[in-house]
């Protein structure tokens, strides 16, 4: 199965409405998110084929503000903050007319984005990762499932080692700016809540974008059980692949 | 009344009226221009409407107090320049192309308290006007007479006519005041100025061509839009502005590299160099094999760009701002940088930052601090 396709246009609009709707929990969105744009706009507009590595590197990840224990309801949990990265290995998909802008690109290889919570010192300087997982997105290869979540697996020594791949954990988000809403959301329980109930114009269009991804996604499952599978519900859910075009109209 | 709005062909030459209440001072003021220009004088009670009409930029001095009307109706005695320009822009022709600008020695009286360095733009707009020269050079971006010719220059070469509800006749005369773009980048370009609201569409009032002047003056370069000065340039290829501007001067090999992302079009002197931005991401899309932003990759490519270029060791550059509001040649690392929210800042321009100590140690600067920021 190649890799999954993206619309352009529908990533571009999630990452403004990204950067807004996030703002106020993060320390760098103003360098973070211009950057992702610029790489967005380039694969439309520049005509070279070669795959490109799209994304927040690790050395210098979208920092959240400090959550001073907001992570438990009510506050009362320790201060800690979070850092987004990410890494999508994708490829612009030409355009019917060479001269046209192309309208979507596909993965084409690693996809993953990694969360990470760290403990905060009482000087308010960072201390040691408390925490870590990944948000993979699976390839013809994995074995499922095709989105699934991993906790740590980057170090050789400790729980969940290098050496030891599972779990892997199903997961409902599709996209590294979902990621980081569900990151902001775990570290900010009561803030993000009431944020998401403040409507304006760039949460009407995180919306529009994330309601027709999770529906599609969830549409895609409710098929996958829906049918004459001889597999169990989980084994049919973990060995599924979605179509390519599942994200794309 | 004949030049404006007739599709004539105009001459080569920028034609300038200086009005003034002392006519000795405004023939002194005419001199830089005497071989490069055709120069007026007059008095404010002299001026015809057939001098407005010829000319391409009309410079008034802001102070009037020798200028003495025989009528004694107030309505018919502006107090001072800015009311004067206002008074000479009801007399010109609808769709006319003349620029009007202040000049004067003494801008306190209309700058409402703003710093006239970093904010002629803006004093500008507030006064209704294409700009606002200081008769103080330390006070202009660059020198007087040549922004006086570059603004004469671009409004001559504005078009007779300006069709805001043809698309395509609007894009291509907007081509033709930009300045080439090569086809390789010009997608990305047209997407760049689009984002900056270019006076091409409702609220352009159909053959005002001035408007587009003053959104180049008050609205793209004095900001960081999809045109950048060296600074910004410095700050996307990770060097220090001292050492691009020292790799422009001394390194042709360098200038001639960066040359095709020079802009080149109306005003391109007026405030001092400027490159596309989105040439310069297109140049280094193909420089980076497609990893722009990769850190070492930038390093391999300023390393062979010039020898002058010196890195910066800054993880996530900004561009920062003074106690006034200038832009300042030390890039700083933004987690030190709080963001200001001046008045007027177009929402697509580079957001203005400031050190986080300047800012607290001048009020005035601390007063702008965006709400996000100052937590």
């Amino acid at each position: 199965m190649p890799g999954l396709i993206f619309s352009i246009a529908d990533t571009l609009r999630e990452l403004e409405s990204a950067k807004q709707l996030t703002r106020r929990f993060t320390e760098n969105a103003e360098s973070v998110f211009p950057k992702l744009k610029v790489q967005m706009e380039s694969l439309e507009v520049e005509r070279s084929q070669s795959a490109t590595n799209w994304g927040i590197p690790l050395s210098q990840p979208l920092r959240t503000k400090l959550s001073r224990g907001e992570y438990e309801p009510g506050g009362g949990g320790v201060k800690v903050c979070g850092e987004l990265s990410f890494t999508w290995k994708i490829q612009r998909m030409a355009p019917k007319k060479a001269k046209d802008r192309a309208k979507q690109f596909r993965l084409v290889g690693n996809a993953s984005t990694v969360a990470r919570v760290f403990e905060i010192k009482d000087d308010d300087s960072k201390g040691d990762e408390i925490a870590m997982w990944r948000c993979e997105i699976g390839d013809d290869q994995s074995p499922g499932c095709h989105f699934h979540v991993q906790v740590m697996g980057q170090e050789d020594e400790g729980p969940f080692p290098k050496k030891l791949s599972i779990p892997r954990l199903p997961s409902c988000l599709p996209s590294p700016m979902v990621a980081l809403e569900f990151l902001i959301a775990e570290l900010f329980q009561d803030s993000w809540k009431k944020h998401m109930f403040s409507e304006s114009s760039d949460l009407q269009h995180w919306r529009s974008i994330q309601r027709d991804r999770f529906k599609r996604l969830y549409d895609w499952q409710t098929g996958v059980l829906s049918g004459q599978s001889q597999l169990s519900p989980w084994s049919a859910l973990k060995y599924a692949k979605p179509p390519e075009n599942i994200f794309v109209k | 009344m004949a030049r404006h709005g007739s599709g004539e062909r105009r001459g080569r030459v920028p034609s300038i009226l200086i009005v003034d209440d002392d006519l000795e001072q405004a023939d002194a003021a005419a001199l830089p221009f005497s071989r490069v220009a055709t120069v007026k004088t007059r008095t404010p009670g002299d001026v015809s409407e057939s001098d407005l009409a010829g000319a391409d930029v009309v410079l008034i001095d802001y102070v009037l107090d020798d200028w003495h009307p025989d009528s004694e109706s107030i309505a018919s005695h502006p107090k001072d320049g800015v009311a004067l320009a206002a008074v000479l822009r009801s007399h010109l022709a609808k769709g006319a192309t003349t620029a009007l600008a202040i000049h004067s020695g003494q801008l306190d009286g209309l700058s409402c308290g703003l710093t006239p360095q970093s904010h002629l733009h803006l004093i500008a707009r507030i006064n209704n006007v294409e700009w606002v020269f200081s008769k103080k050079e330390a006070e202009n971006a660059r020198p007087r007479r040549e922004q006086v010719l570059s603004l004469a220059r671009a409004i001559r070469s504005l078009p007779t006519k300006w069709p805001a509800n043809n698309q395509s006749r609007i894009r291509k005369i907007l081509e033709n005041l930009l300045g080439p773009i090569p086809a390789a980048w010009k997608q990305r370009a047209w997407q760049h100025i689009e984002e900056c609201h270019p006076p091409i569409h409702e609220l352009s009032p159909p053959t005002y061509a001035i408007t587009f002047v003053r959104w180049m003056l008050c609205s793209i370069l004095p900001f960081a839009t999809f045109l950048w000065d060296y600074r910004y340039l410095a700050a996307r290829l990770r060097v220090t502005p001292g050492s691009l501007e020292r790799a422009l001067k001394e390194d042709s090999s360098f200038s001639r590299k960066l040359a095709p992302f020079a802009y080149k079009g109306v005003l391109h002197d007026f405030l001092g160099h400027r490159w596309w931005r989105p040439g310069i991401e297109h140049f280094l899309w193909s420089k980076t094999k497609a990893n722009p932003f990769d850190v070492d990759e930038l390093k391999r490519v300023i390393a062979e760009l010039s020898r002058y270029l010196e890195p910066i060791s800054l993880s996530e550059p900004v561009v920062p701002f003074d106690e006034t509001l200038r832009p300042m040649d030390d890039l700083i690392e933004l987690s030190d940088a709080v963001e200001l929210r001046p008045d007027d800042w177009p929402s697509y321009a580079g957001k203005p930052w400031a050190r986080r100590d300047l800012a607290n140690e001048h009020p005035r600067l601390r007063s702008l601090i965006a709400p996000l920021s100052a937590r």
